[in-house]
């Protein structure tokens, strides 16, 4: 019976071929759209490190302006100074934790063949690898002593080490940061965070820098963030070292409390560590010290843009619009062809029939149009990645959207078409034979 | 009977017409509401983007490129080498001026700080300027136009580390940011310059200059046209900003590269980019919402338009008999034209008016939700016209096909 209809349907999308291109290609266009914004949200509100994201948490101490918060509503610094990062790194609460932030480095590979290029590098303590699970190609990160012992160790990302070493095991190899000699430690796998959830101040879908050095160097080498330095107090920085003992926020911290008797326990330690300060006469502003985990970090530093919030609502109003075009033209085709119906009727067809024959042609218009819209949504992508810089990785369809696609283009068409399918049933027979 | 007590004759009937088969035109109407709120909100956020980008950033925009010198040989001689380089750059044939300065206007990464214009001032009358950390071919190289006072003089330039104490710096002002520390009272422009500016240690800074425009790296900054030009110049993170003369900048572009790659081998020179380029980098966003918006306007118009076309198509199947019925009893051609026309007008009418509703509603949505002004009331009658024109337009072909019906039809019965 099932497949008779469908038959059915075929037939009476080629009788009228305008029409039913008309009703297809207004589906496509609506769930194109909509496939496309919601793509790029979707996309967007990923959550990078599942597995973890509920026990990582971005700590931020409020040492700002005693006049203006940081950011509404009430938020402290998104980042810590030299001074309050190396009383914290002391604790031993957290399983695991990170002082970290974005520089860079001129690399000279061992023989000077190539000539010096500019690396972003990643300036952190020896947890960052485990807390972050990133995955190994050769060797692994540095021992936490290398933090301690400035030792110029250095892992390579897989793109640096194809660049210098041509792919191969470079662990144990030594090259040239700023002239200097490091040992490489370890070569990552292609590792792609998407969100950038870990540094956000740079750009929530940068990429990841190209090589991590031991945050212990920061000191003896006056290493300087290539990320954002903020500062809210009048301070008199004359030398390094002033910088280093300043207010000026510009290291990113995270802690990994794995329980919740962890996450109190660090609260309390913070919470006391900024009391103490406070009788020194450091943080003006009310306690207030944030332990946040990476969902709600991304969303507190909106990751995903209001723009594409607006086009998402926006596009889900075009579908209604295309779905109200197509109850109408459906309602056009239907009434048209009740001289049809009402032989079948009368040649003992049930309203029921009438009805799932209606509706079969709907599900076939949906689904066409659901290819159709997968196809456009393909495009709108491309041009996506084409207007937005750094989209490049962020926006690919997958398998999961194609199904939420097809669904979406289904349930859409069947509700659309069932009042015009229940309206054709309907009709009685008897009079619109009587005209024939 | 003059045209208009012929519409005025037509309405009742169409009406009562529309009574009997309500469904078409309803969901047509609905369609119309939604489309005119989506074009008008839509609409006032392409202005509202395409507003922000039209905001010139007083740099030579034609005619500036940029790039980092980035030193990274331990005791490498900065300030010899940023000064060998600019003579390099400044003897090429082609360049107007070149110079050294930390960031330049729209560039998304810099530095600000805050400004007071009295010593002794409270900390709410600090106020927020890019700072940018230049020399005396600053002005002239970006091209910012000198409105009051001077340029730097030579004799006040001086190269300083990051970290490192300022040496006796002059600053001059954008005139935005003038204002605001030193409100002119009907006076002229020039008000600020002699008198000394004070940052957060209470240093004196005596003001020099004052120039028309020149904003700040942040688009989304709120200070974004306050800015102010030290006459000290940044040792490390320093960036080579070089005037060429028309029509010379992507030939110097790639030859000035060569020029100084070739010249010392203790700094790199990277990320080239002329400010053409990084201005449009950093609109990027604005200009991808207002073509993407743009898309959507045409799309959704394109819909409607293909809804109403097959409404009325319908109709005048549906309608053959009684058509060819008032052509028999002397309905011209133009009546029946106008009878269509009468009903997508009464049509699109009714939706406009649910479409103003829903227009307010959408833009209070996203008001609340988002930082987004609330829609300017003065896009609503320009989108109910172009509504009107839409309905019009779609209905007009099937329209003229219901008039070229034989009024034979009304006596046959198929």
């Amino acid at each position: 019976m099932f497949a008779h209809n469908l038959f059915l349907a075929w037939k009476s999308l080629r009788q009228n071929p305008v029409l039913s291109l008309l009703m297809i290609g207004a589906i496509g266009l609506g769930i194109g759209v909509c496939m496309t914004t919601l793509t790029v949200y979707t996309l967007m509100s990923n959550n990078p490190i599942p597995q973890k994201s509920s026990v990582l948490y971005a700590v931020q101490l409020d040492s700002w302006d005693p006049n203006e918060a940081w950011g509404e509503p009430n938020q402290p610094p998104s980042q810590l100074n030299w001074r309050d990062t190396q009383a914290l790194l002391k604790s031993e609460i957290p399983q695991r934790q990170v002082a970290m932030f974005r520089s860079g480095f001129a690399v000279q590979e061992p023989g000077n063949k190539l000539p010096a290029f500019l690396a972003e590098a990643r300036v952190t303590t020896a947890d960052f690898f485990e807390m972050f699970q990133v995955p190994f190609i050769y060797g692994g990160g540095w021992d936490a002593s290398a933090d301690h012992d400035q030792q110029q160790l250095v892992v390579l990302s897989k793109k640096t080490n194809d660049t210098v070493f041509g792919g191969t095991n470079s662990v144990g190899k030594t090259l040239k940061l700023d002239d200097r000699e490091f040992r490489v430690v370890g070569v990552t796998e292609d590792w792609n965070p998407t969100p950038k959830f870990y540094d956000l101040n740079n750009g929530s879908f940068a990429k990841p820098e190209e090589l991590y050095v031991p945050f212990g160097l920061v000191e003896p080498l006056e290493l300087k963030s290539f990320g954002n330095t903020n500062g809210w107090k009048p301070e008199q920085i004359n030398s390094y070292q002033d910088f280093l003992n300043a207010e000026e926020v510009w290291i990113q911290y995270w802690a990994e409390l794995p329980d919740a008797k962890s996450r109190e326990a660090y609260q309390a330690f913070i919470d006391h560590y900024v009391g103490e300060q406070k009788k020194l006469g450091r943080y003006p502003r009310p306690l207030n010290n944030q332990l946040t985990n990476v969902v709600d970090w991304m969303r507190i530093n909106e990751v995903v843009t209001e723009d594409s919030k607006v086009l998402l609502g926006l596009s889900f109003l075009f579908l209604a619009v295309c779905l109200l075009n197509i109850v109408g033209l459906l309602l056009s085709k239907f009434l048209g062809k009740s001289g049809e119906t009402a032989l079948r009727r009368a040649l003992g067809a049930t309203h029921w029939q009438i009805l799932q024959k209606n509706l079969v042609e709907v599900g076939l218009i949906g689904l066409l149009g659901g290819v159709l819209g997968l196809l456009l949504a393909f495009a709108g992508l491309q041009g996506v990645k084409l207007l937005y810089r750094g989209y490049e990785r962020l926006v690919q369809l997958n398998g999961e959207l194609l199904l939420v696609a097809l669904g979406i283009a289904l349930a859409s068409s069947l509700i659309a078409g069932l009042y015009p399918a229940w309206r054709a049933a309907r009709l009685a027979p008897a009079g619109l034979l009587k005209t024939q | 009977m003059n045209l208009i007590q012929k519409l005025a004759l037509d309405v009742g009937p169409i009406l009562r017409a529309l009574t009997r088969s309500r469904a078409g035109a309803v969901l047509i109407a609905l369609q119309c509401a939604i489309t005119l709120a989506i074009i008008t909100n839509a609409i006032f956020i392409i202005q509202d983007r395409l507003s922000k980008m039209a905001r010139p950033s007083g740099v030579d925009v034609d005619n500036v490129f940029s790039m980092n010198a980035i030193p990274f040989a331990p005791h490498f001689d900065s300030k010899a080498s940023i000064e060998a380089d600019l003579r390099a750059l400044r003897a090429l044939p082609g360049v107007v001026d070149a110079a050294v300065i930390n960031a330049i206007p729209l560039l998304e990464s810099g530095a600000s700080s805050v400004y007071a214009a009295r010593p002794d001032s409270k900390a709410n009358e600090f106020i927020g300027a890019a700072r940018y950390e230049s020399d005396a071919h600053a002005l002239n190289t970006l091209g910012l136009k000198l409105i009051a006072g001077r340029d730097f003089r030579e004799d006040e330039i001086r190269g300083r580390e990051i970290n490192s104490q300022w040496e006796n710096p002059v600053v001059i002002l954008s005139k935005a940011y003038a204002d605001k520390l030193f409100p002119p009272d009907g006076g002229s422009a020039g008000t600020a310059v002699g008198k000394t500016l004070y940052d957060g240690n209470q240093t004196p800074i005596p003001i020099v200059g004052i120039v028309e425009r020149a904003q700040a790296p942040w688009i989304g900054w709120g200070q974004l046209e306050y800015s102010a030009f030290f006459s000290n110049y940044r040792l490390s993170f320093a960036r080579y900003i070089v005037r060429a003369a028309p029509g010379e900048r992507d030939r110097l572009m790639a030859e000035v590269e060569k020029v100084l790659t070739s010249s010392s081998s203790g700094r790199l020179i990277v990320s080239i980019k002329s400010q053409t380029e990084i201005e449009a980098r950093t609109y990027g966003e604005y200009r991808a919402m207002a073509v993407i918006l743009l898309s959507v306007i045409v799309l959704i118009v394109i819909i409607t338009g293909l809804g109403i076309v097959g409404l009325a198509s319908f109709n005048v199947n549906a309608r053959k008999k009684q058509i060819g019925t008032r052509r028999a009893l002397g309905a011209q051609r133009s009546d029946i034209v106008r009878y269509f026309l009468v009903e997508s007008w009464l049509i699109t009418t009714a939706g406009a008016l649910v479409g103003c509703g829903l227009s307010f509603a959408l833009s209070y949505w996203m008001v609340n939700t988002f930082d987004l002004p609330p829609l300017d009331w003065r896009y609503i009658p320009v989108g109910v016209v172009f509504l009107w024109v839409l309905g019009q337009l779609a209905v007009l072909v099937p329209a003229r096909r219901a008039s070229l019906l034989a009024p034979a039809l009304a006596t046959r019965s198929v």
